[in-house]
């Protein structure tokens, strides 16, 4: 396994584990897209089993937060952590301050969420806190939730405790946050960064979405300041592993035993100042081919960061729908299963699973099985829009959608 | 055409068939006929048992009940039930009450002596079976015939189960509520909010599927073999389960709505109770209004953001004024989307009411609209134009600016003329008049507008325009300025109202 240097000086490794996709009890995760959505509780003796095994092959930094797996994500990681036997030193606990409704605002919210935070995680401080995705709703939003109420002063005081170790922030969305967080650096002495970074966004976030900053200036400006990397969506969300014919047109006949994941971890790592990828690892099917990924992790060599390039380009051709099932969009007040809806959009360009209208309206039925939660029940209200981190227009997104199913209903009528 | 050769072919054509070959018809070609005789044939292949068959005599009893069914065929508007192709049909199309009814009759077959649904009880045969006594090579008893009436009817026969077991057959879900307001405080991400089915709208006639043309009609036509709701690719038309119309499709906007463009059912209906729709022209024939009830509607009760209803309505009919949406009668073709999407529970705040009478629209070329008016515009003119419930205004010298300015949206397409939003009914007509306007191209009025017009001498040309435009009298209600102007009387006064009404 390979590792990096945190900035208090502890080995981490370069994979990390994202505790954002747990398994759940129905066969599904609990912000998955092979089964949408889930209501089902999450599988802790799985994780239990994932987790030792992690620890076990050198994987010591864990993502996680409040928010997460509809709140459960830090009880069920704390459990299977406390209850995998490993040295509380020997790992690494990251979680944020995911202060997103007004009513989690105050301070004294932000002091419950830490507090609660401890109490799931079954520990007494923790090594990396981060300011969870201060773009969100825009630059009043960020100054709400981390400047006015004095929350981001709060965060340092505790880092002087020692009861966080490191203080960092992970960024979508508006870059004024980031550019003021950067700028105000030399006072809160950022430890480290979380920034959505792959192969795709490199060099092409900003044509995705015009609010967006491309990777590679947001690596340049915290390299610049020393500032470890820790990626975040190496894979958007599976998209840029699971199979989809425009990447394997441009990367299979370079290494036709490479899976497509292994291509977008391999980009990440091969950039020096990245501490560690985030991996929100499901299966253990998933778990052992990161791992063997990152045992060691060979850098991309010049033709082959060339290859990526080639392969981000044929990806954006395919005009896919930037969503990367992070389900924070999710519960829709109205039902509907958001991230399947607009993984069905993205499977019928990436996959031409369905050649047929009369196919692409069962594989839609068939992703999202209860009629009520299809996209002609958005009701356009946009409560899901402000907590979009890849600022989709979600509405706009299911209507057309939508319609687009009618289109083949009429054609496979014919 | 194509309905009468299809009726006439099902059975009445049979008739001069039967009058030369006997009770071909039922012995051939009949599907509820060939089932019961194949049963027979499987589960008890010795025993002779009765076919279909004029020679054989019937008894008084068996006459009466005979006349009976035939007379309830005739007579009942759910005759039709007793239809073989739709007892058939409604099996080949999984509709479960059908299954029932068709298995009980295979029953009889089996065990008791032969086709005795057909002998009993089918009007057809009973039709066939006088004609074939007078046929030219009528029916054989069959070689070997001793002629010993073994096969001859028992008195103690009973009559078939009537069509039952649909009074169970309820599919009304009583799921109520929806956590709707569940996410207002979003704290953590994933999972999914509870959702249910609406019930069924109670009272509400519903619309007949678009091409029935008139409830008589269909009501004739329909053998209720279920073809167009096992079809239909919007899923919203099914096999009605109510006992007087066991089969027969119904408008069912809970699990989808009627697709523009779509003319599935038309395509697949045998009997041509409904007729031929070009794909072209689906969206002109309307066959239902919707129907909005705001004490239902999430924006009323829960102050939602809702706009599920405008959002989906395929003829931009629904428009959000004041915060709440109003039904555009004239555009509105009664598809049901918007039935289908409203999120109001447990009933929906939007239903779409069937017209007994279905009618076509013929919209305005928004093209040939805009380039008139501009004409006009340009030369100084001022004219009244309504489109999609929108009314395009130039007036000359009249002071409604106040009320006017707070409807630009349309005023790029039409520089020069002022834009009123969504007025219809009386205020349309009092704009009408106060408009003096060159040319009036299409007015969205009711019958209070058109008696406020006549009353003040005014607009014999909107007179004629309502006559042209499928109106439906009474219902200005869906004017968002129709509360302001009520009880007020002139022109002045209303069009002073409307002003105050924008201006908030």
């Amino acid at each position: 396994m390979t590792v990096r240097m945190s900035s208090d000086g502890k080995k981490v490794s370069l994979l990390g584990y994202g505790a954002m996709r747990l398994p759940t009890v129905d066969g599904g995760h609990a912000n998955g897209w092979a089964k949408g959505a889930s209501n089902a509780a999450i599988d802790q003796k799985m994780v239990d089993r994932q987790v030792v095994y992690m620890l076990q092959n050198g994987v010591n930094y864990f993502d996680t937060s409040p928010a997460y797996c509809r709140g459960e994500s830090e009880r069920v990681l704390g459990n299977a952590l406390a209850a995998s036997g490993f040295p509380r030193e020997s790992y690494v606990i990251a979680t944020k301050l995911s202060n997103f409704s007004p009513s989690q605002h105050s301070i004294e919210a932000c002091r419950k969420m830490f507090a609660s935070s401890l109490r799931n995680l079954r520990t007494d401080y923790i090594d990396n806190y981060l300011l969870h995705s201060i773009g969100n709703g825009g630059f009043s939003t960020f100054e709400k939730r981390y400047i006015s109420n004095g929350a981001l002063e709060w965060c340092c005081e505790l880092r002087e405790k020692r009861t966080i170790r490191n203080l960092g922030f992970s960024f979508h969305g508006d870059p004024k946050a980031f550019e003021w967080c950067i700028a105000n650096h030399s006072k809160y002495k950022w430890d480290f960064c979380q920034i959505q970074m792959n192969y795709v966004d490199w060099l092409h976030a900003k044509e995705v979405n015009d609010r967006n900053l491309d990777a590679k200036y947001l690596y340049g400006k915290l390299t610049e300041l020393g500032i470890p990397v820790v990626v975040m969506e190496p894979l958007l969300g599976g998209r840029l592993a699971r199979y989809n014919w425009a990447l394997a047109n441009e990367l299979k006949p370079l290494d036709h035993d490479a899976t497509l994941a292994q291509w977008a971890l391999r980009f990440c790592g091969s950039f020096d100042n990245v501490m560690t990828i985030l991996s929100g690892m499901t299966f253990d099917e998933h778990i052992k081919e990161n791992i063997a990924t990152f045992s060691p992790l060979r850098k991309c060599s010049a033709p082959e960061m060339e290859a990526l390039e080639r392969a981000a380009i044929a990806f954006l051709n395919l005009n896919t729908i930037p969503c990367n099932s992070c389900n924070y969009c999710m519960p829709c007040p109205y039902g509907l299963d958001i991230p399947a809806i607009l993984t069905f959009r993205n499977r019928m360009l990436s996959e031409k699973t369905a050649p047929s209208a009369a196919e692409a309206i069962k594989l839609y039925k068939s992703m999202i099985p209860e009629e009520l939660r299809r996209a002609d029940h958005c009701t356009g209200c946009g409560r899901c829009v402000p907590h979009c981190p890849q600022s989709i227009d979600i509405p706009a997104e299911l209507a057309h959608i939508d319609a687009w199913i009618d289109d083949f209903k009429l054609e496979a009528a014919k | 055409m194509k309905w009468l050769a299809v009726v006439w072919a099902t059975w009445i054509a049979w008739i001069p068939v039967t009058f030369l070959f006997g009770r071909v018809f039922c012995r051939y070609v009949c599907p509820l006929g060939l089932s019961q005789s194949l049963v027979g044939l499987v589960l008890r292949p010795r025993k002779r048992v009765r076919r279909v068959c004029s020679r054989l005599p019937r008894g008084k009893a068996q006459r009466c009940v005979n006349l009976a069914f035939l007379a309830l065929y005739l007579a009942l508007p759910a005759g039709y039930l007793l239809h073989p192709w739709g007892i058939f049909g409604r099996v080949l199309v999984l509709f479960v009450p059908g299954i029932v009814f068709f298995a009980a009759i295979l029953v009889l077959a089996a065990f008791g002596n032969g086709r005795i649904w057909c002998n009993w009880v089918c009007p057809l045969g009973t039709v066939f079976d006088a004609v074939a006594r007078y046929a030219w090579r009528g029916d054989k008893i069959g070689r070997g015939c001793a002629n010993c009436r073994k096969c001859f009817p028992k008195p103690e026969e009973k009559d078939p189960p009537a069509a039952g077991n649909a009074d169970g057959v309820t599919r009304r879900d009583t799921l109520k509520g929806v956590a709707l307001l569940a996410a207002a405080d979003k704290i953590a991400d994933g999972g999914f909010a509870e959702v249910s089915l609406p019930g069924i709208p109670s009272g509400v006639p519903r619309p007949l599927p678009p091409g029935a043309i008139d409830a008589k009609r269909f009501s004739y036509l329909c053998v209720g073999c279920g073809l167009c709701a096992a079809k239909c690719p919007g899923e919203c038309l099914r096999p009605s389960a109510s006992l007087l119309s066991l089969g027969r499709p119904e408008m069912d906007f809970r699990r989808g709505y009627c697709l523009s463009g779509c003319t599935k059912c038309s395509d697949v209906c045998p009997t041509a109770a409904i007729l031929g729709v070009a794909p072209g022209e689906k969206r002109t024939v309307r066959i239902g209004l919707a129907v909005w009830k705001k004490s239902l509607c999430i924006r009323a009760t829960e102050e939602a953001e809702c706009s599920a209803c405008v959002r989906k309505c395929p003829v931009k009919a629904i428009h959000l004024v004041g915060g709440f949406p109003v039904v555009d009668e004239n555009a509105c073709i009664g598809c049901g989307a918007c039935e289908h999407v409203c999120p109001a529970r447990p009933e929906p705040a939007i239903v779409v009411e069937g017209f007994s009478t279905q009618r076509i629209v013929k919209p305005i070329g928004e093209g040939d609209l805009v380039a008139e008016m501009r004409t006009l515009v340009e030369n100084g003119k001022s004219v009244v134009a309504a489109k999609d419930g929108v009314i395009f205004l130039q007036l000359s010298g009249h002071g409604f600016a106040p009320a006017l300015e707070a409807c630009g949206s349309h005023s790029r397409e039409l520089a020069g003329a002022t834009v009123m939003d969504r007025v219809v009914g009386l205020p349309a007509a009092a704009l009408y008049a106060k408009a003096n306007a060159a040319k009036v191209f299409a007015l969205v009025m009711s019958r209070d507008a058109e008696a406020f017009l006549r009353a003040r001498g005014i607009g014999t040309g909107a007179v004629e325009l309502v006559r042209q435009i499928a109106h439906r009298g009474g219902r200005g209600g869906s004017c968002p300025f129709a509360e302001r102007s009520e009880g007020l009387s002139t022109v002045d006064e209303i069009t002073k109202a409307i002003g105050k009404v924008t201006e908030t």
